[in-house]
């Protein structure tokens, strides 16, 4: 026997489907390692056994099936024969004679009698062929070709693999490592105890699975990876602790210790979902739409703000500023860390002033949370521009509000009567940073606008209603009467939660409204 | 329905052009001397001793089998006609294109297409070809 050659196409890597004997393999392979692995170590290894696996089948067909045919080689009757080239078809010889070639004037010609029952004819004692060259190519899928396969299907096979193993419950993951859930090592109760005095000590935390470690005595003579493996894992079981970390660190929390806001939707960004009809805005209310930092917004490609790629800059509506939060949007996502499972993440935000400000990125509800009291200091509204800018270091967010001299300007204030009823005024107030003047609005007495969310939190009143006594105040405010789009968005967003397409949407289908163009409406005449 | 007669129909710069061995073997006995004088000097030397109707043994290049074909036609389209020094700017036109066409496998190529190839204008391609003459056995393609 010559070689065994072995050419795995690109199709049986594209369309490889990871069977029960895949995952037996690597179930043994992470026992005999004795250590978490990550998906791509997993896969590097399945690719191995895979071609280790191939191989051994050609071997033993090689084995059983005769001569492997090379067109160099000379053949007699009666000789086995088998055909790579044809996919291991093997065959007899049943005759050779002269070729008849002036290019190959030594060709042979052989009639072989193939295992399929074709009787079809092929060239020997010919130096000069491809197929002579592939004892090479085998040599190369040792190692070379072997690097390759996985430079090339490593990704699209590790994303196979990793749907697979989540489905199997004997094979866990913490963070992007896989183990055999039987082989860990087992934590008990006073090990978590002790680790939630830990945290608790610590405001909570964040710490790593190493910090805590180091402050609870274990003995295990077992590897340390395995053991923050098994940690981490008893803790990802215990409702007690959060995983906290940004993707690749693991970094726990105490959930009792978490902000409100973190685990739950404050009031003033719960918005009770109304249907409403897209396709009644126009173009121009489309792209208005887009242009608004709302989590409520969903992003429509054909709309793309170009903006840089290191900085963002985005105008805070009342929710937000209230809350303390920054809407996570399509625009805003990529500036903040984000995390494979972990719902809730904890990082640091650094202002202009250098300042470190403790922030949770909070997946599940789509804002940032953290800066109520950055807002209170420096003294921003609803309105404000702020700038959210990269940090030189991986995970580093830098924030700072957009630059304006201090001063005082007429801005839109909303007030509160006694009877509760809201009216909005021109008044002078103090500016720190710049600001949008459609979404701009002084709010002098939050705890009495608290109290009014409290309220119609119980006892909502319906959405057109709001919107049309919104708007007739808003339209006090200007001769003609007319209120632009955005700023009725704005306005409202003051006293009920709500997306701008619905509001959008209302104006364009209500009779109640007249549009005056550019996106500005009045209230019709019969209103 | 009536449809129209194949020898009226008028070839166009659109129209498929071919070499139309037939032709050639209804009008020129010693079509294949011909052919012969097309090898590249490499072959011209290899194919001297060989019968100019003879098959050979060609070998695929990928699974080294083995089929009959014609030697001299196939050593040519496949081989000499492919040499850069095939065409060149002095040939007449109908040797051009005659070549072209060679060096196509003799798949059929339009006037638009062929003078593309040759820099020349279509139409005068077209005017050549579909002429009462038929020139070294170059004939439009007729479907069906």
């Amino acid at each position: 026997m010559v070689f065994v050659e072995i050419e795995l196409s690109e199709d049986y890597w594209k369309s490889l489907e990871i069977n029960q004997s895949d995952i037996e393999f690597l179930y043994a392979f992470l026992l005999e390692k004795e250590t978490p692995l990550m998906s791509s170590d997993l896969a590097q290894a399945l690719i191995k056994e895979r071609i280790r696996l191939e191989k051994a089948a050609l071997q033993k067909k090689q084995d059983q099936n005769g001569e492997i045919y090379l067109p160099k080689l000379v053949f007699n009757p009666g000789d086995k024969i088998q055909f790579p080239a044809l996919n291991w078809l093997s065959g007899v010889v049943k005759e050779t004679h002269t070729g008849n070639n002036p290019e190959y004037p030594m060709l042979q010609v052989m009639t072989v009698d193939l295992e399929n029952g074709q009787t079809r004819q092929f060239a020997s004692n010919l130096e000069e062929h491809a197929l002579n060259e592939v004892s090479a190519i085998a040599d190369n899928l040792d190692d070379e070709g072997e690097q390759e396969l996985i430079k090339k299907f490593g990704g699209a096979i590790t994303k196979i693999l990793e749907e697979k193993l989540v489905e199997k419950k004997d094979i866990i993951r913490i963070g992007d490592k896989w183990f055999p859930k039987s082989l860990l090592i087992d934590f008990n109760v006073g090990h978590l105890n002790l680790a939630e005095a830990v945290l608790d000590m610590h405001d909570g935390g964040p710490l790593s699975v190493d910090a805590l470690l180091e402050q609870i005595d274990v003995q295990s003579d077992d590897p340390e990876e395995l053991i923050h493996f098994s940690f981490n894992y008893a803790l990802q079981e215990d409702p007690r602790f959060d995983e906290v970390g940004p993707s690749g660190v693991l970094q726990w929390f105490l959930n009792r210790l978490e902000p409100q806001p973190v685990r739950e939707k404050p009031l003033q960004l719960l918005f009770t979902p109304i249907e409403y009809d897209l396709s009644l805005l126009d173009k121009d209310m489309l792209n208005a739409e887009q242009k608004i930092d709302d989590e409520l917004v969903a992003f429509n490609p054909e709309f793309t703000r170009k903006i840089p790629t290191d900085r963002v800059s985005i105008v805070l509506n009342y929710p937000h500023w209230r809350v303390g939060s920054i809407p996570l949007t399509a625009l805003t996502r990529p500036f903040f860390p984000t995390a494979l499972e972990s719902p809730r993440v904890k990082f640091s935000l650094i202002d202009n002033q250098k300042r470190q400000i403790s922030a949770w990125v909070v997946r599940p509800y789509n804002y940032i949370y953290g800066l109520r009291d950055w807002y209170e200091d420096l003294e921003l509204m609803p309105g404000s521009i702020i700038t959210i800018k990269r940090g030189k270091n991986l995970g580093e967010v830098f924030i700072e509000p957009q630059k304006k001299r201090s001063n005082r300007e007429w801005i839109r204030t909303l007030l509160i009567g006694a009877d509760g009823g809201v009216v909005f005024a021109l008044l002078k107030q103090n500016i720190t940073a710049d600001f949008n003047e459609r979404m701009a609005i002084a709010i002098p007495s939050v705890e009495v606008l608290d109290e009014l969310w409290q309220k119609r939190a119980n006892n909502p009143m319906p959405f057109n209603k709001s919107l049309i006594n919104t708007m007739k105040e808003l339209a006090k405010l200007n001769p003609q009467g007319h209120v632009h789009s955005i700023e009725l968005y704005s306005a409202l967003n003051c006293i009920r939660r709500c997306p701008p397409g619905l509001v959008f949407s209302t104006l364009a289908s209500n009779p109640e409204f007249t549009a005056v163009g550019d996106l500005y409406y009045r209230l019709s005449d019969q209103s | 329905m009536d449809l129209p007669r194949r020898s009226l129909i008028k070839p166009k710069t659109t129209s498929p052009f071919k070499i139309d061995f037939d032709w050639w073997k209804n009008n020129d006995r010693n079509w294949r001397v011909y052919l012969r004088g097309f090898l590249c000097d490499e072959h011209q030397a290899m194919f001297e001793n060989l019968e100019n109707n003879e098959t050979i043994d060609w070998v695929d290049p990928k699974t080294a089998e083995i089929n009959q074909v014609d030697g001299l036609f196939h050593i040519l389209i496949t081989h000499c006609a492919k040499q850069d020094d095939f065409l060149n700017s002095h040939m007449t036109l109908v040797d051009s294109v005659f070549r072209i066409l060679l060096s196509n496998g003799n798949h059929p190529l339009t006037p638009e297409e062929l003078g593309d190839k040759l820099n020349r204008q279509p139409t005068m391609i077209l005017r050549t070809l579909s002429g009462p003459r038929v020139y070294k056995g170059i004939r439009p393609v007729i479907d069906g």
